[in-house]
């Protein structure tokens, strides 16, 4: 919490700098990242099984009915709830061009919308703004469909969702232990974020909890996840806001669980320092630049000082120029790859699906068949989208790092090879800080617009798809019987052939849905990082332009107005290290 | 000569085929089966209460149950003269085990033998409960690790016909989502062995917990039942779909006086005070000094009936519905729906005995012929045997159609479809197969003549498929069996 308070102060003081120093471009930058910082949500995913009460847990925290229950209609279609005033609702819609839009829906008619009778296949989200205190400082509660039903692509979303969530409550009944099933998921979670909780809820029927508990706990560890386990009962916890009865509230289990939500995985999110350490390092990297330039032509009366600083800054220049050629390479390279990913994908998992059919007869096990190629082909997909995410950080890695190098060169240049190894040091130091400080805040822009709760947005356009079941020709009665029997092998062949034909079509418009939101999504983030990194580069020009402009100023300058000058500069160049210093002691606590 | 004889007379010629031979072994075994009471066998997940449903309808508690995963071999409960237990052993052998009998169950001690290669228990019980019928405990299968293509393969593999050890199955599982993959994996089961629509019954079991264990727990367990029978996926697996409440049923069928008057306590409390109790099952056991029953009690209620069944026999005592233990086992018994399931046993199950034994004897029958070699004069003759009782048997013709039917192989309309398995499938009284509400002779003769001469139109259509026209012929011939039947 003292780093979360120290990022802050660090952010204001970056802030106060830049605009003392006239560079309103930097000063924009730093607030944007503060802003950012400030409304950064946790995104807290509620996942188990079918009927383990998640939408229950979501509305007994929050103490209000926002997600639908019902006995027997599960949820079908995820609804993140967050902070909002007025209270409002909004269903995430797809349409026939895969463009999402988003339609107001009345708190009272959600059901209608995120329970599976709604017949809305379309439907990709429903987006819940509350005014709950508990919300305001961020945090984002995402109740899931079931995972049992992998038919659904949804499900698809949940996993890929995992490795943006900052949370995952995993819900399981005290009725019973964990289920290979449950536990699988469990693991999955748990590899993707490091803060998952194991809710056993209904501790309100089931007297033996406490054994349910220790037993999943045991199993947990066995499987080697390490989870915090916490009983909660949402009935109790209902029972309790009602009556403003708190012994009953300890008894829910309640507490235990919203400290596990506020202490343990809100600081986490928010003390998070790597993007504002990094930016506020590269801001002062470039003061320092405009300074250690100034600095250099006061102490230094040659005039070739002037040039060195001149060529460095045509350097910088032509070396800087070079990024979106590097970008649009990258890019090119990367959705080539993705495309190329996918198809592989795809294609594996259909000759899977026909080694498959030829060895069952269709018109027994269609339907088995075809909840493992619903099955399969969730896995896939998420597969695809977590390798795709693992790809795109490498190529905006490539683009930082080009982008980077350049931007350091001018000091280094300006101090000459046989200067103080010292400040050398220093300016080395600087430049390994640049490239993932920049790559830092490329993906932190990617998880905006690309992660999270887009995730089970774009993977929703998926849910309308359905296998269209094969024609199935006679299923012949006469069960005895020598003739029939090359009839009954034909008839076996051809349907065959009928579910291969089937299970393709299905594959095929997965793959043409997949890819084009691929090809979208890849231009989309193209255009944002091209615009993130031409900000940085108009941001580099004003500094070697302003150092350049400063070291002319200081050529031109008598000696009295230099020793003058000279204080100044080196008091400010001591101030902005100190700030310096202290981002650098953030990043180094982050690493 | 009846169904059965006919199909004794079979097995007595593989009998002397077979004398002396490998198979002489099994076919013994087919033989004795045909004059065992009917095997049903109670087949679902781990923790669906397959060992509670038992103990609830043989009325004793002899299977044990316990928090965590318990029963670990297959065990048989039969009616025998006294009690004991055999442990069938894996190599082939046979073990009498010392049997205790504990609070929850009847313990077998295996002295030291590992639960690995045991094959079976067979436990013999004096009770009239398992006279017609022998109970099949299974323990649950919850590895679903297994990878789903596997599993595709495995669950449907080629032969869906084979001889079972069991002659009928009922399955249970909590309540799944119909959208769950899943789904069908919970009503199914390897260790129950493979069964078909006409002698599986699907069990919604510890319906009282749906909804939280609300009040009206019971009522929504229906409905989801009956949402869950109609699922085409559903349907060619069992008949019919009903919920139970396993621990309120196994309560109720073994309810003591001293239960009953702990309940009158508990139901003689302040309303506010008894609410507050039953709160929660943590606050049933440690909260209100002032209650008259003992903490030890109320644990060994809980235990024994759940909150739900708690809060229910409070409710009842308290509205005057339940005077006597007799009259609280009833209510509890009719409510926990396990009346409902031993009526549809009674209907299903036992009422077509015959036919579900004799079907098992056949299958088995051309299963010995397939894994024992003979003769080649021998196996035609044997072949041509099993054929004429099939082809003899009308009853085994409708269990085909039927099986067919209820997979979607018979491309009827949804009124036909469902006239054609109540014709075949209900086995029950003749104006239930017909769809009629009483029993009125004339009524039934007239409904038996319309629907031959609907039948016969269906049968003789030109453009029917050939699954339309026998599926129409045998529900003729049904029908007609029926009138021949008919008392004038």
């Amino acid at each position: 919490v003292d780093e979360t308070t120290e990022v802050d102060d660090l952010l204001a003081l970056a802030v106060k700098a830049a605009h003392a120093y006239g560079r309103l471009d930097l000063a924009a930058r730093v607030e944007a990242t503060a802003r950012r910082r400030r409304s950064s949500e946790t995104v807290v995913l509620v996942v188990g099984e079918f009927k383990q009460g998640k939408s229950s847990l979501v509305n007994a925290v929050l103490g209000i009915d926002v997600c639908p229950v019902d006995d027997d209609l599960a949820t079908a279609v995820p609804t993140a709830v967050h902070h909002g005033h007025p209270p409002a609702a909004h269903a995430c819609v797809g349409d026939e061009d895969g463009e999402e839009r988003r339609v107001p829906v009345s708190l009272d008619a959600i059901a209608g919308w995120t329970t599976e009778n709604g017949d809305r296949p379309a439907v990709r989200r429903v987006d819940v703004a509350l005014p709950s205190p508990l919300l305001e400082d961020g945090l984002v509660l995402v109740d899931t469909p079931g995972a049992g039903g992998l038919t659904s692509a949804h499900l698809a979303g949940t996993r890929a969702a995992l490795m943006f969530a900052d949370g995952v409550l995993f819900v399981s009944d005290a009725s019973a232990e964990l289920t290979e099933t449950e536990l699988k998921l469990l693991r999955e979670a748990a590899s993707r974020c490091s803060r998952v909780a194991l809710v056993e809820s209904k501790i309100d029927l089931h007297p033996s909890w406490r054994v349910i508990a220790e037993l999943d706990r045991v199993h947990a560890r066995a499987a080697g996840i390490e989870v915090v386990v916490v009983p909660f009962s949402a009935r109790l916890r209902g029972l309790a806001m009602t009556h403003d009865d708190d012994a009953l509230d300890d008894e829910s289990g309640a507490p235990a669980l919203l400290d596990w939500l506020l202490d343990d995985v809100m600081p986490a999110t928010h003390a998070v320092a790597t993007e504002p350490a990094a930016v506020v390092l590269d801001v002062v990297a470039q003061l320092q630049e405009q300074f250690e330039a100034e600095r250099r032509a006061l102490v230094d009366e040659r005039a070739d000082t002037l040039q060195d600083v001149h060529a460095a800054a045509e350097a910088a220049q032509k070396l800087a120029s070079r990024w979106p050629q590097t970008l649009a390479d990258a890019f090119a390279d990367f959705a080539s790859d993705v495309d190329f990913d996918l198809r592989e994908r795809m294609r594996a998992l259909a000759s899977t699906g026909d080694d498959t059919i030829d060895r069952i007869d269709p018109a027994n096990s269609w339907g088995e068949y075809e909840r493992w190629l619903y099955a399969a082909t969730a896995d896939a997909i998420a597969e695809h989208c977590n390798w795709r995410h693992e790809r795109l950080a490498t190529c905006v890695a490539r683009v930082a790092e080009t982008f980077s190098a350049p931007a350091a060169v001018p000091v280094e240049i300006a101090l000459g090879a046989d200067q103080a190894a010292e400040a050398t040091g220093r300016a080395n130091a600087r430049l390994e800080v640049r490239a993932p400080g920049v790559a830092a805040q490329g993906l932190t822009l990617l998880r905006s617009s690309y992660g999270g709760l887009a995730m089970f947005g774009f993977l929703g356009g998926l849910t309308g798809l359905v296998i269209s079941a094969p024609v199935m020709i006679g299923i012949g009665l006469v069960l005895g019987g020598k003739g029939v029997k090359e009839e009954r092998a034909r008839q076996i062949a051809q349907r065959r052939g009928q579910a291969k034909v089937s299970a393709r079509k299905y594959l095929d418009e997965v793959s043409f849905v997949l890819s084009k939101e691929n090809r979208d999504s890849v231009r989309r983030i193209q255009r944002e990082l091209r615009d993130h990194f031409a900000n940085r580069a108009s941001e580099l020009q004003r500094t070697t332009t302003a150092a350049l402009a400063a070291a002319r100023e200081a050529n031109r300058a008598d000696a009295a107005q230099r020793a003058a000058r000279q204080a100044d500069v080196e008091a400010e160049l001591r101030r902005i290290d100190r700030l310096a210093a202290r981002a650098e002691a953030l990043l180094g606590d982050e690493r | 000569m009846n169904l059965l004889g006919r199909v004794e007379a079979v097995v007595a010629e593989f009998a002397a085929a077979y004398a002396g031979t490998a198979g002489a072994h099994d076919v013994a075994d087919i033989a004795a089966r045909l004059r065992e009471p009917l095997r049903v066998a109670i087949a679902g997940k781990v923790k669906a209460g397959k060992s509670t449903l038992l103990n609830a309808l043989v009325g004793e508690l002899i299977a044990p149950t316990d928090a965590s995963e318990c029963t670990q071999i297959v065990t048989w409960y039969r009616e025998g003269l006294r009690y004991r237990a055999v442990a069938d052993m894996c190599d082939g052998t046979s073990a009498e085990l010392r049997v205790r009998r504990e609070a929850n169950g009847v313990e077998c001690d295996l002295s030291g033998r590992r639960v690995d290669d045991v094959a079976r228990i067979v436990v013999e019980w004096p009770t009239s409960a398992l006279r017609t019928m022998t109970l099949i405990d299974t323990p649950g299968v919850g590895s679903l690790s297994v990878d789903a293509g596997d599993r595709v393969v495995a669950f449907l593999a080629p032969e869906a016909e084979e001889g079972s050890p069991v002659d009928a199955v009922i399955y249970l599982t909590r309540h799944v989502h119909r959208a769950d993959v899943r789904f069908l994996d919970a009503f199914h089961d390897d260790a129950g062995g493979r069964a078909s629509p006409v002698n599986a019954i699907g069990v919604l079991s510890r319906a009282d917990e749906i909804g939280g264990g609300r009040a009206d727990s019971l009522a929504s367990a229906a409905r989801i039942a009956a949402r869950t029978r109609e699922e085409p996926t559903l349907r060619r697996l069992c008949q019919t779909v009903v919920p139970v409440a396993g621990l309120l049923a196994q309560g109720a069928a073994t309810l003591t006086e001293a239960e009953h008057r702990g309940f009158g306590l508990l139901a003689a409390m302040a309303d506010d005070d008894a609410d507050a109790l039953m709160l929660s099952a943590d606050r049933f056991v440690s909260g209100g000094a002032h209650v008259a029953l003992a903490p030890v009690e109320r644990v060994h209620l809980l235990d024994r009936f759940g909150l739900f069944g708690v809060r229910l026999a409070c409710a009842l005592l308290r509205h005057g519905q339940a005077a006597s233990a007799r009259t609280l086992a009833a209510e509890l018994r009719r409510r926990s729906g396990l009346d409902d399931l031993r009526q549809l046993l009674a209907t299903r199950f036992t009422a077509r005995r015959d036919v579900l034994k004799a079907r098992s004897a056949l299958l088995a029958l051309t299963d010995v012929l397939r894994r024992y070699p003979l003769p080649a004069d021998d196996v035609a003759a044997l072949g041509a045997a099993l054929e004429r009782v099939h082809a003899a048997a009308h009853e085994l013709a409708e269990l085909r159609v039927l099986i067919a039917v209820r997979a979607g192989g018979v491309p009827l309309d949804a009124d036909a479809t469902q006239e054609l398995e109540r014709l075949l499938g209900s086995g029950a009284s003749r104006h239930e197969r017909l769809g009629l509400d009483r029993d009125d002779p004339a009524d039934v003769r007239d409904a038996i003549l319309e629907g031959v001469s609907r039948w016969r139109a269906r049968a003789e259509h030109p453009l029917a498929p050939p699954s339309v026209v026998e599926a129409s012929q045998i529900a003729t011939r049904s029908l007609e069996g029926m009138l021949t039947a008919q008392p004038e």
